[in-house]
């Protein structure tokens, strides 16, 4: 009986190991999948991902910079080389640290070229800004002497110096290098004060998209200290004028010689956006394509992958599957004539989207290992995209 | 046409020349026997009407025309009667001259000790008798009673004695009378199984009814039926043909008693030996197997006419008695060493000396088993009580979750598989891709976990199950145990001699 017994029991613990499943082949699939998606970490924020940008520029892996708005919070997600995440070390709780109850908008959020440091430039709803820079993982406040600033950029050094961080405010340019601060006073081509939304190194000089719609340039000597601040500076050449009122994420993008790809974001949520290429010589769009409208816009980078340059376009409204998930655009930019196709390269969007998933309200193209990969934002959660259509798998 | 007809005349005319001679002395013994028949019929209508001096007379007769010892017993009985009646010593002496000559010619009468008790208490009376006689003076005429003398005269004892009174009235004794035609065959009373009872011709005492079975070699069966008459003279005379078709065997073993089986065992033993008895010619197997000893086989071919002689040596070991007993034994099997010994109890067989492992098994019970060591020469008592198997709805219970466990593993794993496979398509397809945090992965992994831990559970229960269905809950059946010794007698028949086992308790 006793044999019986356990040969019973042998051919029942066969049956239930035959029978049996194995759970981690789903963790093994879930690491195969073309995209990592990585939940907010260990922050307060109720709005992770509000504003991206990468702050690693070589090396294997990659780092990304994030905002979260509601407790607003500066953090990093670290990558390694298989495309795991993990949260930098130096998460920063903007209210503790700095004071900012919550953020009303994007704030303007830049990295600069020539290293790893990144600046920002955060609205609250206070009405205070706090401008923000160094290292990803050791910002620092810095001292601006005005009431409101609002866009930032890192203007390279020539012959290998540092690169200058140049702080627009209302009428005002802020040259700061270093712990060092200058300020020009600044008009816009019609003599008034000049309200720059975005900026972009442009040669030796700096372009500026101001509130009006129009692109303008200034002399690099605002931001060398060459000016003074009883005597205005005015912009050098005929005004472009866009026709677009930009908002707050507005990006200039120089393409190289006179072409820029301008990209306009409403100011508010729901309002159509624009891209094209203008040249900056002519005044007039590149290649005479005129630029296009992108309803929904909220957010857009622009990269070079695998040789090829891309403009991702983010619209977090737009419904997909039904439901207002949210979606990406990938367009292929032609940057020898000067235009963005009209033919969607890629179109993102969860899988399985949701409500109000908020998929692209922001976007980067970010360095990892030696590609550059899409780094989408939806609400509280990021998108990597490791393998898409147009490139083979990043992480290898 | 054939030639049977002719061959079948031919053979009768060999056997009548052949038996002609023995047929003249068969009928002369034939009519001895009736003669013998008819005066034993008068001495015994005699007898009833009490002329006892005549029925002895006859039965004499009888006696004279076939020397059955029951006549003389007959005569004796006739005169023991007269002299009872007349306190006659004459007659007293007559009756213990026959029961003398009685016990003479049956010297193994099963009734010698009743008959000397009567030969002892005769003679008492008649010296009673004669002593009474000698002290009673005769008269001077010698004329007895009634003479007128006034000489007192003794009376001479009329009534027989307390003892003879105590013997009663003796009654004569029927006869049955087992005769063939020819003599000398082998006489089997009802089975052939109990072995040969006597040879013809024999005479004696039958109670009741039996089946008389008489054979002989070369000759066919003879079978019939006795319902004997104890009072009167019945007389079986079986005239058996001759079979020289017919092949004889004769079955011996060293083990007396043993079974013969021939040709098919289904049909049980045919008898036990020692066996003499007529057989179809040709080919033939005999078994003989006994209680404890190894089975012996032999492969014969028998001839027509002929003598065939098997005789078995059976080898064994000693034998001890194993009797299990108990209530309900009836409908229980037992087994010795996974053999069954015995489909129903109760059960008293032979089993060979040394451990054995005794099981009893009853439908509905647990089964008691134990290794009894079973000595030679005892016998070994099992008294089995046997406790109801337990209700085993605890184990269903536990198998019907095993089953729904399985079940419910089996719906979970095929979910997972399916959410796998549509994962892994649409990984490969790519548009859109699925996202390390698509919801259908950690479905996936929990119904893979949840299909896991339902075939553990299911494992457990199941396992849970078996150990359920074989544990042995509640008392367990027991057996008490009792041995004792067995005596070897010695055992004698007119064909055989050995040693029977029995037991004195």
């Amino acid at each position: 009986m006793l044999r019986a017994t356990l040969w019973i029991a042998a051919a029942a613990a066969l049956a239930t190991s035959a029978g049996a499943c194995k759970w981690t082949e789903f963790d093994d699939l879930a690491d195969t999948t073309w995209v990592h998606s990585t939940s907010k970490p260990g922050v307060n924020s109720t709005d992770y991902g509000l504003a991206l940008l990468q702050v690693q520029h070589t090396g294997d892996g990659g780092k990304l910079a994030v905002i979260g708005a509601n407790e607003p919070s500066f953090s990093t997600l670290v990558y390694d080389t298989k495309g795991n995440t993990t949260l930098g070390p130096a998460a920063v709780d903007l209210n503790k640290e700095f004071t900012i109850n919550s953020i009303p908008d994007a704030p303007s959020l830049v990295a600069d070229p020539n290293s790893d440091n990144v600046a920002l430039v955060i609205p609250s709803t206070e009405g205070r800004t706090v401008v923000l820079s160094g290292a990803a993982d050791a910002l620092v406040e810095l001292t601006v002497n005005d009431a409101k600033p609002n866009s930032a950029v890192f203007l390279p050094g020539t012959a290998g110096a540092a690169s200058k961080l140049l702080v627009s405010g209302t009428g005002n340019f802020h040259g700061i290098a270093g712990s060092t601060a200058n300020t020009c006073v600044a008009n816009d081509d019609l003599i008034a004060p000049l309200q720059a939304i975005a900026m972009a190194p442009l040669g030796a000089n700096v372009l500026v998209w101001n509130d009006q719609g129009k692109l303008l340039q200034y002399d690099a000597a605002i931001v060398t200290g060459t000016c003074d601040s009883a005597t205005a500076a005015a912009p050098i050449g005929a005004a472009i004028n866009v026709g677009f009122k930009p908002g707050p994420r507005s990006k200039l993008i120089p393409l190289g010689g006179s072409f820029v790809l301008v990209v306009g974001v409403a100011p508010m949520v729901g309002g159509d956006g624009m891209a094209g290429v203008y040249d900056v010589t002519t005044g007039l769009p590149a290649a005479g394509v005129q630029p296009a409208t992108y309803p929904g816009l909220r957010s857009a980078a622009f990269g070079t992958v695998t040789g090829t340059p891309y403009l991702a376009l983010g619209f977090p409204t737009r419904p997909v599957q039904n439901v207002t998930a949210g979606q990406v655009e990938v367009h292929e930019v032609d940057t020898v004539a000067g235009s963005v196709s009209d033919s969607i390269s890629l179109a993102l969007n969860d899988d399985q989207p949701e409500n109000n998933q908020s998929f692209g309200q922001s976007l980067e193209i970010m360095h990892f290992n030696d590609d550059d990969i899409f780094v989408i934002a939806a609400d509280n959660e990021i998108f990597s995209y490791y393998e898409t259509t147009k490139y083979p798998d990043a992480r290898k | 046409m054939s030639l049977r007809p002719r061959y079948i005349l031919s053979v009768f005319c060999v056997a009548a020349c052949l038996v002609t001679g023995a047929h003249t002395a068969s009928a002369q013994n034939a009519d001895a026997l009736k003669k013998a028949q008819g005066s034993f019929d008068s001495a015994q209508l005699d007898y009833l009407q009490g002329n006892f001096d005549k029925a002895a007379q006859e039965f004499q007769e009888a006696y004279a025309a076939r020397q059955f010892p029951q006549f003389l017993y007959n005569v004796g009985a006739s005169y023991h009667m007269k002299g009872k009646k007349d306190s006659d010593t004459a007659s007293y002496e007559k009756a213990v001259e026959f029961y003398k000559k009685y016990l003479v010619e049956d010297p193994t009468a099963a009734d010698k000790p009743k008959v000397e008790k009567a030969i002892g208490v005769l003679e008492t009376e008649i010296k009673r008798i004669h002593d009474a006689k000698a002290a009673t003076p005769l008269p001077a005429d010698g004329s007895g009673a009634g003479s007128g003398s006034a000489t007192p005269v003794a009376v001479l004892p009329t009534a027989p004695s307390k003892e003879v009174a105590e013997l009663g009235d003796v009654k004569v004794r029927g006869l049955i009378v087992i005769e063939s035609e020819p003599q000398n065959a082998t006489i089997y009373l009802d089975d052939r199984k109990k072995g040969p009872f006597a040879t013809t011709p024999w005479s004696g005492s039958l109670e009741g009814e039996h089946k008389l079975i008489i054979e002989k070699r070369g000759y066919q069966v003879s079978e019939s039926t006795v319902s004997a008459d104890p009072s009167k003279l019945f007389v079986l005379r079986a005239v058996m043909s001759q079979s020289t078709y017919l092949g004889w065997v004769e079955v011996t073993s060293n083990i007396p008693n043993s079974d013969i089986f021939i040709d098919d065992k289904a049909q049980g033993a045919i008898g036990r030996t020692p066996l003499q008895q007529n057989i179809k010619p040709g080919k033939h197997t005999f078994w003989i197997s006994s209680d404890g000893y190894d089975e012996y086989k032999q492969e014969v071919e028998v001839i027509a006419g002929e003598t065939l002689s098997v005789k078995a040596a059976l080898k064994g070991s000693p034998v001890g008695k194993l009797n299990v007993l108990g209530i309900g034994i009836e409908d229980a099997s037992i087994s010795v060493d996974g053999k069954v010994l015995c489909e129903r109890g109760p059960c008293l067989k032979g089993v060979q000396q040394g451990d054995h492992l005794v099981t009893v098994k009853r439908p509905g019970y647990k089964a008691y088993t134990r290794r009894i060591n079973i000595q030679a020469k005892t016998e070994t008592s099992i008294r089995a009580t046997l406790a109801p198997e337990p209700s085993r709805s605890d184990a269903i219970v536990a198998y019907v979750l095993a089953a729904g466990f399985s079940g419910g593993g089996i719906y979970l794993g095929l979910q997972a598989n399916k959410l796998r496979d549509d994962l892994k398509a649409d990984i490969k397809a790519g548009t859109p891709p699925p996202d390390s945090n698509d919801p259908r992965f950690t479905r996936g992994k929990l119904y893979a976990i949840g299909a896991d831990a339902a075939f553990a559970v299911a494992g457990i229960t199941a396992l849970t199950a078996i150990y359920y269905t074989f544990r042995d809950k509640g008392s367990p059946s027991t057996g008490l145990i009792d041995v004792r010794a067995l005596a070897l007698q010695p055992e004698i028949s007119p064909t055989y001699a050995g040693l029977a086992m029995g037991g004195h308790f």
